[in-house]
């Protein structure tokens, strides 16, 4: 394969599927197929860093053994093949991955019916899904794993399945550097994300939910206020294949995307992005038979390609703040001699006060600085002037005296500003 | 006593010089004959037009009817009633991106972002990357449209190129290909189009060319037009009121605003202005942008870093009166001391809609920039 595009889309088969070992780049503006390549699927569950790699799974050309845990760059060039690494392969297990706490952790074993309660983690410090020294662990609750991921702040996730029939509950818990498990109500298995410290997450009714990790507990919130998409066949479908709607993150962390299958044949994806900030839908687009051959790698996971974008996770708030001027003259002196001022008189527009505040009685700041602008003296307002009292005089009386001397004015109200003069009255020391 | 109330901003080395500032001020002066007194007006303010995902507008562009902008990772169809479309992904780096048209020719948008190249269809709405074809000089930086071609510049590098004819989607040396340029031996900082000529600022000087309409490839320098000035902070450079402007610099120092008088720079930075450009460590991310509005023509300069008494204000040159003013954002619920501004929010402009949208060098909004916006309506980010 070429290097992807950024924001490309790597759809693999997993284990699960008839067509296992087939993969897919689309474009994710279009969803045309970009390349294709056989022996690289993945497992339903795996959580791989966007941006980062990808993890595949080899398999025999002549059945359906799996012969090595692959990780390819962001360019699809293989860079580490695993053949064996003892008890808790990995090789067959869903994998997630954590670029800020750099390590991968996996379940192990796997089965589709059979499901673990252990787990294993990467050797951290390096990104390196090739070393795998730490020892196994177990579920503190003993409850059967199916995905699992670390957060950005080093908690690990992992999500239990329920009786995979209608819309199945799935319990999140946490394991390390948790007190005590939180339990979200969720339907759709294999489908959440992880952009930054969030988890997201659809419910029964494909309702998107964020969950912001919290020091002891997640904190959930409704994202979208309808449901993504409309759902054409009951989740239970999903649940029954193994295929479940899925979420996943955007090269850009300011998206995601959803996946589903709206036929329930797993010969159709409906691949459909939304902005994180506003939950509205951006880019829709469905695609058949992506590899080309008649079949469609129609399962999990989808891997975003392409290097991560910088500095986009920022959302912001809209406020509205006043527009602040100043204005500060050069320095009145005459010949340093003492000057004593008795008045300062503005000459600007009046009366253009707001009917209702803010601005109803606009204000205008002036203070002064007798050493060049290093100090100054306290502010003094005066009124601009309500709405149509035209004539109003901004002035300032008893001003003490100076050698050289820098006034400034200011103003915050909203409304029309000009200024066209400025007179002092000035006596000269004698 | 009269007062100097109507004047610029003015920071000598030391306050006893001058300390003149006019922040968030227009200085209007009046007509030669008219005996009319000059004024300060108030700054025209920001209300949200639209708000893009990601995070910064990194380039805006309006023609005939049609809007589009670079915000974050992706590219943008925005209408008039401020809604958007997605178009495209584009890549991302830390520098603003370009986005020009060769409009009925072709029907093309040419967009550089991250290094990269993309062709925008305006019938079709195909998005496609055109790094990879053979000319291109990738990474570019900046994209520009002249005479009927595309082009860009190769980052770091004394190469540009041009595409087709009216075709972007085509980069070979059939039509257009590679130039270097080659009065001068210093890299191509930026480069601009001014009256179909295309300006090239280095790092000491700058070199200019214009179409011959050779048929190999259709520009070449003017020949005299080699000028012992470069530029100091790529992103500084803009075409304003018909003539080129930027922060210049050469071997003999920098830290000058100049303007171009014919293919020559005049310095239009007044020694206090120069003086602050000079106390910022570098020009590196510094950016320009420019409007036309009531008359006056505005050069916009934001230089991170670049800390005076009242926090950190863009850089404002009034070309029609020859004066320096400072633009700022000031917000009463952060501002330490009640007097620090940040800089002005704007990052790239355009006028599109009948009205001026101003691209956030913070968030994805895109604002309207109004007299009768009398306050910010704005989409503050926090660190």
């Amino acid at each position: 394969m070429s290097a992807p595009i950024p924001g490309s889309i790597l759809v693999t088969s997993d284990a699960g599927d008839a067509v296992q070992g087939d993969s897919a780049l689309l474009n994710p503006t279009t969803g045309t197929v970009l390349s294709t390549q056989s022996f690289i699927y993945a497992r339903s569950a795996d959580r791989v860093p966007s941006g980062v790699n990808a993890i595949g799974r080899q398999q025999s050309s002549s059945d359906a053994t799996i012969v090595a845990l692959d990780v390819y760059d962001t360019s699809l060039t293989l860079v580490a093949s695993i053949t064996s690494l003892g008890s808790g392969n990995p090789q067959t297990s869903p994998i997630g991955g954590n670029t800020s706490d750099s390590f991968y952790i996996a379940i192990t074993p796997f089965g589709f019916t059979t499901h673990s309660t252990v787990y294993r983690v990467s050797s951290a410090g390096v990104l390196d899904p090739t070393s795998w020294s730490i020892p196994t662990s177990s579920t503190p609750n003993s409850n059967a794993l199916i995905g699992i991921a670390p957060s950005a702040d080093n908690r690990w996730l992992y999500y239990t399945v329920q009786p995979p029939t209608g819309d199945a509950l799935l319990s999140f818990d946490l394991i390390n550097n948790v007190p005590g498990p939180t339990v979200l109500t969720l339907a759709p298995t294999e489908a959440f994300i992880q952009p930054g410290n969030l988890l997201m997450l659809p419910n029964g009714n494909l309702l998107v939910f964020v969950a912001t990790n919290s020091e002891t507990a997640f904190e959930v919130r409704q994202l979208t206020t309808t449901g993504v998409l409309v759902r054409t066949y009951p989740l239970a479908a999903d649940a029954a294949n193994g295929d479940a709607p899925e979420l996943f993150r955007d090269y850009d962390p300011e998206f995601f995307w959803m996946r589903t299958f709206p036929d329930g044949t797993l010969h159709t994806s409906l691949f459909t992005q939304y902005s994180l900030t506003t939950g509205l839908q951006i880019v829709q687009w469905t695609s058949q038979n992506l590899n080309g051959s008649g079949q469609v790698p129609a399962t999990c996971p989808n891997i975003v390609m392409g290097p991560e974008p910088p500095g986009t996770a920022k959302v912001g708030q809209r406020q509205t703040v006043p527009i602040k001027w100043v204005r500060r003259t050069s320095q009145m002196s005459d010949e340093l001699l003492w000057l004593f001022f008795s008045e300062f008189q503005l000459m600007f527009q009046p009366g253009v006060g707001q009917a209702n505040d803010p601005g109803a009685n606009p204000q205008i700041g002036l203070r002064w600085s007798n050493d060049g602008g290093n100090t100054w003296s306290n502010q003094r307002w005066v009124s601009a002037g309500l709405q149509g009292q035209y004539g109003t005089r901004a002035i300032w009386r008893m001003l003490g005296r100076a050698r050289n001397r820098v006034w400034e004015l200011t103003s915050t109200d909203p409304v029309v500003w000009a200024m066209v003069d400025a007179f002092a009255t000035v006596e000269k020391q004698a | 006593m009269k007062i100097p109330i109507v004047g610029g901003s003015y920071q000598g080395l030391a306050r006893i010089v001058d300390s003149e500032r006019s922040i968030n001020l227009i200085v209007e002066r009046p007509a030669p004959d008219s005996g009319a007194l000059g004024a300060l007006l108030g700054v025209p303010g920001y209300s949200v037009f639209c708000w893009l995902p990601g995070a910064p507008v990194r380039a805006i562009f309006w023609q005939d009817g049609r809007g589009f902008a670079v915000c974050g990772g992706g590219f943008y169809e925005y209408f008039a009633n401020g809604s958007f479309t997605r178009r495209g992904n584009v890549a991302v780096d830390g520098n603003p991106a370009s986005i020009c048209s060769n409009g009925q020719a072709g029907f093309q948008i040419f967009v550089v972002s991250g290094g990269h190249g993309y062709i925008f269809d305006l019938n079709t709405l195909a998005f496609t990357d055109v790094t990879s074809q053979s000319e291109f000089p990738a990474p570019a930086l900046t994209g520009f449209f002249t005479d009927g071609y595309f082009g860009a510049f190769q980052q770091d590098s004394i190469t540009f190129s041009l595409s087709n004819l009216e075709n972007g989607l085509i980069w070979d040396i059939a039509q257009g290909g590679k130039a270097q340029v080659s009065q001068s031996s210093d890299n191509i900082g930026n480069c601009i189009v001014s009256h179909r000529e295309i300006w090239f600022p280095g790092s000491k000087t700058t070199e200019v060319w214009s179409d011959i309409g050779t048929a190999d490839f259709p520009y070449a320098p003017i020949p005299g037009t080699t000028i012992e000035r470069g530029i100091d902070g790529p992103f500084t450079l803009a075409s304003i009121d018909n003539t080129v402007m930027m922060v210049s610099k050469n071997q003999d120092g920098s830290r000058d605003v100049v303007r171009a008088n014919g293919y020559a720079f005049q310095v239009v930075s007044n020694p206090g202005i120069s003086n602050l450009l000079s106390a910022a460590p570098s020009m590196e991310g510094s950016i320009a942008w420019n409007y036309v509005q009531n008359g006056h023509a505005f050069y916009m300069l934001s230089v991170p870093d670049m800390e005076t008494d009242y926090g950190i204000t863009t850089l404002c040159y009034d070309v029609s009166n020859n004066t320096w003013t400072e633009r700022g954002l000031w917000n009463p619920n952060t501002a330490q001391n009640g007097i620090q501004f940040i800089p002005d929010l704007g990052r790239c402009h355009c006028y599109g809609f009948d009205q001026h949208l101003v691209g956030d060098r913070q968030s994805g909004a895109i604002y309207t920039m109004s007299f009768n916006q009398k306050a910010m309506d704005v989409v503050l980010v926090s660190a």
